[in-house]
């Protein structure tokens, strides 16, 4: 089998996507950590030239960059416990629900990104943005994938954990269990699978990242809050 | 795998563009409802509750939306004839990341270059030509961004091509003179079928922007 390894960065939630893709497929990889935000290494510079970004997966030699790209390749390269459907039109609706997360994606950037009124647009939107979850893509099923995660899952883990980290650092909560009971039961399911509960950062330390980078994206603006 | 196909569409949208070439090549008969994006049709807002966009592939009654996952849909569903993505998965993941760059610095700076003035449209403007620079880069020597053959990279891409003269014209750039090699790979994707009859005349789509750029844009 041709060597496997993955560029990665520990508190990144893109990052985790691809180990979860690797360890759920029980692929071996050998794992390289980024030292962001210092410099970017040669070797990412060089595997990812036009993003420069993590995570990079390099499988034989050859570099995959952009999570979601890399979770297809993973898909397609190891079929064994697959984490599409296989039937045609129920993969268009598990990427099309991909796709709304990422579509969605800068509203959970203005919500970390901004103070006063910014950010209460974004608050109001990310709540929009959770109802169309629970009601449309979720429904009355346990994972969005169904019985058992799937790339979707993936896909949202870092609202399973990362985003509670940004409320925290923020100090705004958003996602209130009683407001989403039902995306909120599929947060704690998903944080209980063996493979998404044994590769997760260090909770704190996650914390910590997060009002780090906080501080450092607002401390420009006016009237910020910590 | 047949069965009633209808596109959602609307004529000048390079996304939806993308399906009609897509469905083309796979010489797929369907029937194509132009919408009014001021005045949706119940049929779009059933279709696609959730972006309420074209285009939306109405396959056996069951909607498909998001441009380039149809393409991956039509794809996977009539696999007997002219395959638009590589079998290798390796090139698939390249030509993934072509079409999602395409769809995120190549889209988004081409909307600021028309749909903006002054500063704003200077930053566009710049990041555009930067964008199909980039592209440049990537095809090479190659006929096709897919290589020999016509692709989901080209597909993704060449509906963009039919905007051009708009962006020139109200970006006042000249996008031969910056990537003469874009121009050259344009002009061959345009000699196949597919592509000549899918991509509308790019006066008319002047037309049309001018006029929606009145909407982003006092003068």
């Amino acid at each position: 089998m041709e060597e496997v390894k993955l560029l990665g960065f520990w508190p990144s939630p893109f990052s985790h996507r691809v180990i979860w893709a690797l360890k759920l497929k029980g692929v071996k990889y050998d794992y390289l950590e980024e030292d962001l935000p210092n410099e970017k290494s040669q070797l990412l510079l060089q595997y990812n030239p036009v993003h420069k970004k993590i995570p990079v997966l390099v499988h034989g030699g050859k570099p995959i960059v952009e999570s979601l790209v890399i979770l297809e390749y993973i898909e397609e390269t190891w079929p064994e416990n697959p984490l599409l459907p296989k039937d045609a039109y129920a993969r268009a609706l598990a990427r099309f629900w991909i796709q709304f997360g990422l579509q969605k994606a800068p509203i959970f950037h203005a919500f970390f990104q901004t103070t006063g009124e910014e950010q209460e647009k974004a608050i109001k939107e990310a709540q929009e943005v959770f109802k169309i979850l629970e009601e449309k893509a979720l429904g009355n099923k346990k994972f969005f994938s169904g019985d058992s995660i799937g790339m979707v899952d993936i896909a949202y883990g870092w609202l399973a954990y990362w985003f509670s980290g940004m409320e925290e650092a923020v100090g705004v909560k958003v996602l209130n269990p009683r407001t989403f009971p039902r995306l909120d039961s599929w947060i704690q399911d998903f944080k209980e699978v063996p493979v998404i509960k044994e590769n997760l950062p260090d909770y704190a330390n996650m914390v910590t990242y997060m009002k780090f980078m906080r501080e450092k994206l607002t401390s420009h603006l006016p009237c910020h809050n910590h | 795998m047949a069965g009633e196909v209808v596109l959602l569409d609307f004529w000048p949208s390079m996304f939806a563009m993308r399906v009609r070439i897509a469905l083309a090549e796979k010489g797929i008969r369907y029937e194509s409802k132009e919408e009014d994006l001021s005045n949706k049709s119940p049929l779009l807002l059933e279709m696609n509750p959730i972006n309420k966009q074209i285009p939306v592939l109405i396959h056996n009654g069951k909607p498909v939306c998001e441009s380039l996952i149809i393409v991956q849909y039509i794809d996977e569903v009539w696999n007997d004839k002219s395959p638009l993505l590589p079998s290798d998965p390796y090139q698939r993941a390249q030509a993934r990341f072509w079409a999602d760059f395409v769809d995120n610095k190549v889209s988004g700076a081409a909307k600021k270059v028309w749909s903006t003035k002054g500063e704003e449209q200077e930053a566009g403007k710049k990041e555009f030509l930067e964008a199909l620079k980039t592209m440049e880069g990537e095809l090479g020597d190659k006929p096709y961004f897919g290589g020999e053959t016509f692709g989901y990279v080209d597909l993704s891409f060449i509906t963009f091509y039919s905007w051009f003269h708009a962006y020139e014209v109200l970006g006042n750039i000249n996008i031969e003179a910056e990537c003469p090699k874009i121009i050259t790979w344009a002009k061959r994707c345009m000699q196949k079928e597919a592509v000549a009859k899918t991509l509308p005349d790019q006066k008319k789509v002047y037309e049309f922007v001018v006029q929606l750029r009145k909407m982003f844009v006092s003068e």
